[in-house]
C-alpha cells in the first residue's frame, strides 16, 4: 500500500471535522480553505494531537489510528510543522533542530544534518537563540527541526502566514527545493490561493470540515471561492456548443481572469472582456465586473493579485470560463 | 557578635538553615507533581484542591500548628504510622519540624510552579510530542526548562519562609536544643530572660539573611524578564 488514507471525524463544539481523504504516498499535498475550514485541526489529527478524534489514519503500510488502535504522538513519524513554529526557547537554533534527530529510533535511517542545514539555508543560524530569528527564519528552523527527526509524512500548517508578502521569498524557494528533493509526503494547508497553485501537485479543497473536492490545482482552485452567491446568467451561444436560444448560469467563482490569452485549456470559454467595475469582496477578494462584448460577467478574484498585476477599471482582460450551469 | 553567638550557641542557626534546605528538597519532591497536575487538569474539583494548597497563607501559624499537633502525636494517624517504622515520636523530633514546615510553607513553593508550568502551556509540548520526546522526555526537556524561572523562585521563597517560621515550630517542636530550637524560638526565648544582646545578633542575621534572600529573587525574576523574549 503506497497510499496515504485518512478518514478522520472530531467534533469541538459547534465545529465538526468529518474528513474521508486517501492521497498518494508522495509529493505534494496542498489542503486548500477559508479560515476555520479544519486544516489546522486535520493536520492535529494526522499528527495524533487531537486524542478525541474517531477514525482512520493509515500511511502507506503503517496504521496510525483506527478503530482499535491510538499510536501516540510521539510514537508517529508525522513531522508536523505548526504555523507559529512553537521552537523551544530555552534551546538554541542547533538544539532545536537535533531535538529530534536525538529521539530517532534505532531501527530507523538517520537524516543528514548538513544536508537539511544547507537545504534550507540555516548554516549561518545554527548558534543563534530562537527569539532573535526572523518569522522567515524560524519557520525554516521549524522545518529543518522536523525534517530531521525522520518523518514519513510532513505536515505544513500555513508556512506563509507567519511572514508577511515581501518575506515569502524567505520560504517559498526552500519549500519548492524541499519538495523536489525530499521523498517524503508532504501536506501543506494554505489559504492562499497563489501559494497552493504554485507548490502542489494535487489540491483538497476543505470547507466546514469537509472535503469538497480533490484534483490538479487548476482545476480545483476555479472552483474554490467561499462565496457562490454571485453569478450571471448568460445567451448559451457565447460558450462554443451552446444552443442559440438557451441560457447558463456562471458562478462569478468560476470565472478567473488572465491577462494574457491563455493557451488550450479544459476552459469553457475564454472571453476578451473590459473590467466595468471593481467592488470589495469578503476575505481580500474582490468582485470584478466584466463587459465581454455586451455580456455581462462577474469574475471574483483575490484583492491583491488585481494590486499586483495593476488591474482595475478599464482594464481589458480574458475572461475564463471554467464552468456554468443551464439556467 | 561572635562572642555572643558563643554564649547562646550556633545551633538555633544551624538548624534553621538545615531545616529550610531539608523542607525545601521535599517541597519540590512533593510540589512539582502537584504544581503540574493543577496546571494541567481539566478538572473542575481542583479549585478546592488550590483552595487547600493556599490555606497557610491565611489561617494563623496556631491552627495549623495545632492540627498537625494532634496528627503526628502518637494517636495522629501520621503519628501512629511513623511509629511502625521508628520508635522516635514525630512531634517535638526534626522530621516533625520538617512535616509541619513542608505543610506551612506548600503555597509558597506550588503557587509560582504552577504559574509558570501554566504558562509554558500546551504549545511546546505537543511540538516536543511530534519531534518523538515521549511523556517523560517533554516533561524533563521542554517544561521544567522553560519553567526553570518558576523553580527558582519556589526554591527560594520556600527556603525564606521556613527561614521565618514560628508558630508551628512552637506547636509542634517545643523547643529542643540541636532538636528543634530554631533561630526563631531561640529569639523568643533570649527576649523572654531579658538577653536582648542575644536577640540583637540573632535578629540581625535572620533580617539580614532574609533581605539577601528576596534581593536573590527580585534580581532574578528583574533579569529573567529582561532576557525573555
Amino acid at each position: 500500500m503506497t497510499d496515504i488514507a485518512i478518514r478522520v471525524a472530531l467534533a469541538k463544539g459547534s465545529f465538526h471535522l468529518d474528513v474521508d481523504l486517501t492521497v498518494p504516498a508522495s509529493g505534494l499535498t496542498a489542503v486548500f480553505g477559508p479560515s476555520g475550514a479544519g486544516k489546522t485541526t486535520l493536520l492535529r489529527c494526522i499528527a495524533g494531537l487531537e486524542s478525541a478524534a474517531r477514525g482512520l489514519v493509515r500511511i502507506g503500510a503503517a496504521i496510525w489510528q483506527d478503530a482499535s488502535t491510538f499510536v501516540p504522538p510521539h510514537r508517529r513519524a508525522a513531522g508536523l510543522v505548526f504555523q507559529d513554529t512553537r521552537l523551544f526557547a530555552h534551546l538554541s537554533v542547533a538544539a532545536n533542530l537535533d531535538y529530534g534527530r536525538r529521539r530517532i529510533p534505532a531501527d530507523r535511517p538517520v537524516p543528514g544534518r548538513d544536508d537539511v542545514i544547507d537545504l534550507l539555508g540555516l548554516g549561518a543560524l545554527l548558534e543563534r537563540r530562537t527569539s532573535g530569528l526572523s518569522g522567515g527564519e524560524a519557520q525554516r528552523v521549524a522545518i529543518g527541526r522536523a525534517l530531521l527527526a525522520s518523518p514519513d509524512f510532513l505536515l505544513l500548517d500555513e508556512p506563509l502566514a507567519a511572514v508577511d508578502a515581501a518575506r515569502k521569498g524567505e520560504i517559498l524557494p526552500f519549500v519548492e527545493r524541499l519538495h523536489r528533493s525530499a521523498a517524503i509526503p508532504m501536506l501543506l494547508v494554505s489559504h492562499d490561493v497563489e501559494d497552493v497553485a504554485r507548490l502542489a501537485d494535487r489540491v483538497v479543497l476543505l470547507d466546514a470540515g469537509r472535503v469538497r473536492g480533490q484534483g490538479a490545482p487548476t482545476a480545483m482552485l476555479a472552483t474554490s471561492a467561499p462565496d457562490a452567491a454571485w453569478a450571471v446568467t448568460l445567451p448559451a451561444s457565447v460558450v462554443p456548443g451552446g444552443r442559440t436560444g438557451t441560457s447558463l448560469r456562471v458562478a462569478a467563482r468560476d470565472v478567473a481572469v488572465f491577462l494574457d490569452p491563455p493557451g488550450p485549456s479544459s476552459a469553457l470559454a475564454v472571453l476578451p472582456a473590459a473590467v466595468r467595475a471593481v467592488d470589495g469582496a469578503a476575505e481580500g477578494q474582490a468582485l470584478l465586473t466584466l463587459d465581454a462584448n455586451g455580456v455581462r460577467l462577474l469574475a471574483l478574484v483575490r484583492q491583491d493579485v488585481l494590486e499586483r498585476h495593476g488591474l482595475g477599471l478599464g482594464s481589458i482582460v480574458h475572461a475564463v470560463i471554467h464552468h456554468a450551469t443551464p439556467a | 557578635m561572635i562572642e555572643t553567638f558563643a554564649a547562646g550557641g550556633w545551633s538555633p542557626l544551624v538548624l534553621t538553615l538545615k531545616l529550610a534546605a531539608v523542607t525545601v528538597v521535599c517541597l519540590l519532591a512533593l510540589g512539582t507533581p502537584l504544581a503540574w497536575w493543577l496546571a494541567r487538569t481539566r478538572w473542575r474539583g481542583r479549585v478546592a484542591i488550590e483552595a487547600a494548597v493556599a490555606l497557610p497563607l491565611v489561617l494563623p501559624p496556631t491552627v495549623i500548628g495545632f492540627y498537625l499537633l494532634i496528627l503526628l502525636g502518637p494517636n495522629g494517624a501520621v503519628g501512629r504510622a511513623f511509629a511502625l517504622v521508628s520508635d522516635q515520636g514525630l512531634t517535638f523530633s526534626f522530621a516533625g519540624l520538617v512535616i509541619a514546615s513542608v505543610v506551612y510553607s506548600l503555597p509558597f513553593v506550588v503557587q509560582p510552579i504552577q504559574n509558570a508550568f501554566e504558562s509554558v502551556g500546551r504549545a511546546p509540548l505537543e511540538a516536543a510530542a511530534v519531534l518523538r520526546a515521549g511523556p517523560w522526555d517533554r516533561f524533563v526537556s521542554v517544561a521544567v526548562p522553560l519553567a526553570l524561572r518558576g523553580f527558582v523562585t519556589a526554591a527560594v521563597m520556600g527556603f525564606a519562609h521556613t527561614l521565618g517560621e514560628f508558630g508551628v515550630v512552637l506547636m509542634v517542636g517545643g523547643n529542643i536544643p540541636g532538636e528543634t530550637r530554631v533561630i526563631s524560638i531561640a529569639i523568643y526565648d533570649h527576649v523572654e530572660t531579658l538577653d536582648y544582646g542575644y536577640a540583637h545578633a540573632m535578629a540581625a542575621v535572620l533580617v539580614a539573611l532574609s533581605f539577601a534572600i528576596l534581593v536573590l529573587v527580585y534580581g532574578i525574576n528583574r533579569r529573567w524578564a529582561r532576557a525573555a523574549p
